[in-house]
């Protein structure tokens, strides 16, 4: 399974988009994602997190995000909406009816729906570790069996410190518009690169970066963020921490289309 | 897209009994599993909560303990030696696992902040990112199962393994597993039930699905579990999935019935089923006006007032992440056995809705049968299921 990525997005705390966290100069004033005002005040963190870096991508690979099929992985879902009503329950016992309907994990991807009138399927999956490998094996089988893009996207929360004392973890969140090889698109635009070949490997590789500043099942797919925003290939890890980890491999968009013989795409 | 794909085992517990057989024989004899809530609520409402509690995980496995990972590995025992058979012929890394939910370890969180509060000190044996997270449910299973192929939860609300089974169904066809076990699992939960009373969609009596005497839905807790596989002999096999998004509301359906009947036209074009063919459609019908509303006008304008359409909701309660499984697993039944269940509650049934309501069993052969989920965020799920030929 191949696909081509044509569009990224990122928004971590002071990152609000992949070149701010790659010059690693946090950007004054981006202490919250960038999202409509109306559903900012409303919205979580996690739904204003998805629905950035969803503006991002859509945006850079020019697919609409009214057409747009979406994958949204969360390790740990609406977090601050459940400390909120696990709150409301110690206080009166009684629950918010808004705050339980936005408290389900497919909350950003259901919202994300309605707000840009988008009728296609919409899936919202966890998986721990694995969570950015899962999301990118969801979206791969999407695409492979037919169809338009697939906006894929990974968001997680920082974990609230009052049941998770003691551990420090930041928000992350990262979108990708991927494309089956020779699907339509905006042809104007070039794929960024082509992913393709992801599986579980024993070993690390040589090209994989840790990221240092978040940590969090989510912040996995920074070192594939950083490769397809400086244009490098190789083989990346797309799951942290544990053996055997979830990897993919990145390819130059030019030369895969370059590769391809009489016979069709390469492998 | 065109395979069809063999489910060589199913296993499902709820209210209805802690193994397949009790469970397939109550919803034979058209008697429901609800009954009085076991957890302590400021309000009535009765529920579908399993015969007895699930048992203790084993001890190597106490780290990922909630109700929601006990429910998980209680469903799984009948599938296990399937399974096991599957991971021989395939090999571990060639099975994925795919399982819908919406608590994962929401139980243990809820008490170990209801413990801070109270003490000013969590539980000694909490830890969130093993208990809470919808991984931590699959870390379990996989210690269980040892399946080593992909795997992930699924949880888009009250459609989630039946989007699961969808993923299940691309997994297969792209050829990135040879058998996937596909499930999901829920318990009960004071924020769901509590949730759900804030919304008033609650019923403090028997939930009463497509009857014009319908006063909300009941919650209910459970497992469920399929075995697909790219190939095998199997009576039933999965033929069509077909998802949608309604785009309209995060908690009511679209009343016009477009996304419902949207995802029931994809899953019948994508296993070139007409919709005369079908034989049954087993509803998602949890027991609201709304949804039936919406249910019955997708339902009608597709298939028109002929098919059986029956709700089991009546039995078990409204499973949420493990009612498309369970609903599946029912599908299958009565394509292997050859009747529909009675659509429990549903006398006197709602008319307006101009659907076929089964209010005792019907003792018929059935080729085809739909099963409806949907959920909040507007998100809807059809499944396809055949007799083999």
């Amino acid at each position: 399974m191949q696909a081509r990525v044509l569009g990224m997005g990122l928004w971590m705390p002071g990152f609000p988009d992949p070149a701010s966290w790659l010059s690693g100069r946090p950007v004054e004033g981006a202490d919250a994602p960038n999202a409509q005002s109306k559903q900012r005040r409303r919205s979580s963190l996690l739904v204003n997190m998805v629905a950035d870096v969803a503006a991002q991508a859509s945006a850079q690979a020019g697919v609409p995000l009214s057409r747009l099929r979406v994958v949204v992985g969360s390790a740990f879902g609406e977090l601050t909406t459940l400390m909120e009503m696990l709150e409301e329950r110690e206080r009166d016992g009684l629950l918010s009816p808004l705050r339980f309907q936005n408290s389900v994990h497919n909350s950003a991807a259901g919202q994300l729906s309605i707000a840009n009138k988008n009728k296609t399927p919409a899936m919202s999956l966890a998986a721990g570790n694995d969570t950015v490998a899962m999301v990118l094996l969801e979206a791969l089988t999407l695409l492979a069996l037919g169809g338009d893009e697939v906006l894929a996207v990974v968001a997680d929360e920082p974990l609230p410190q009052s049941i998770r004392p003691g551990h420090v973890t930041g928000a992350v969140s990262a979108a990708l518009v991927l494309a089956a090889d020779g699907a339509s698109g905006d042809a104007a635009r070039p794929a960024l690169a082509v992913l393709e070949d992801l599986r579980q490997a024993q070993a690390a590789f040589g090209s994989v970066e840790r990221p240092q500043e978040v940590d969090g099942p989510c912040a996995a797919i920074l070192p594939l963020i950083a490769a397809l925003a400086q244009g490098r290939s190789g083989r990346i890890d797309v799951s942290p921490k544990e053996d055997p980890r979830w990897t993919i491999l990145v390819r130059d968009a030019r030369l895969v289309r370059d590769a391809r013989g009489p016979e069709g795409a390469s492998a | 897209m065109s395979a069809a794909f063999p489910v060589t085992a199913y296993a499902a517990i709820n209210a209805l009994g802690t193994t397949t057989r009790d469970v397939v024989a109550r919803l034979h004899d058209g008697l429901t599993g609800l009954g009085s809530c076991p957890l302590e609520l400021p309000f009535e409402t009765p529920t579908g909560a399993l015969p007895e509690p699930p048992p203790a995980l084993p001890p190597s496995l106490a780290a990922w303990d909630s109700r929601t990972a006990r429910l998980a590995v209680a469903g799984l025992e009948e599938i296990l030696p399937a399974l096991a058979r599957a991971i021989a012929r395939h090999g571990a890394d060639r099975v994925a696992m795919v399982v819908g939910t919406t608590t994962s370890g929401l139980g243990r969180t809820e008490d170990a902040y209801h413990e801070l509060k109270r003490t000013g000190a969590l539980p000694q044996d909490y830890e969130l990112h093993l208990q809470h997270s919808f991984g931590a449910m699959m870390e379990a299973l996989r210690r269980v199962t040892g399946v080593r192929g992909p795997r992930f939860a699924v949880s888009t609300a009250c459609s989630a393994s039946a989007k699961a089974v969808g993923s299940a169904q691309r997994l297969l066809a792209t050829g990135s597993a040879d058998a996937v076990l596909v499930g999901g699992v829920d318990a009960l939960s004071q924020t769901t039930l509590r949730g759900f009373h804030s919304l008033q969609i609650l019923s403090p009596v028997f939930c009463r699905p497509l009857s014009r005497e319908r006063r909300g839905i009941n919650i209910g807790e459970g497992a469920a579990y399929l075995l697909l596989e790219r190939e095998g002999d199997a009576a039933t096999r999965l033929l069509g999935v077909g998802e949608s998004s309604d785009a309209h509301h995060m908690s009511a359906p679209d009343p016009t019935g477009e996304g419902a009947r949207t995802a029931m036209a994809a899953a019948l074009a994508q296993a070139g089923v007409s919709p005369d063919a079908v034989d049954y459609i087993n509803a998602h019908s949890p027991g609201t006006r709304l949804n039936d509303l919406s249910e019955g006008l997708a339902i009608t304008a597709l298939f028109g007032g002929r098919v059986p359409v029956a709700s089991t909701k009546g039995y078990t309660g409204h499973l949420l992440g493990a009612g498309g499984a369970t609903e599946a697993v029912f599908s299958i039944v009565a394509i292997e056995q050859g009747w529909i269940p009675r659509s429990v509650g549903a006398e006197p049934v709602d008319v307006d809705l101009g659907l076929n309501v089964p209010t005792a069993r019907l003792d018929t052969p059935c080729r085809n049968v739909l099963s409806n989920s949907f959920a909040f965020g507007g998100n809807n799920v059809a499944l396809l299921f055949g007799r083999s030929n």
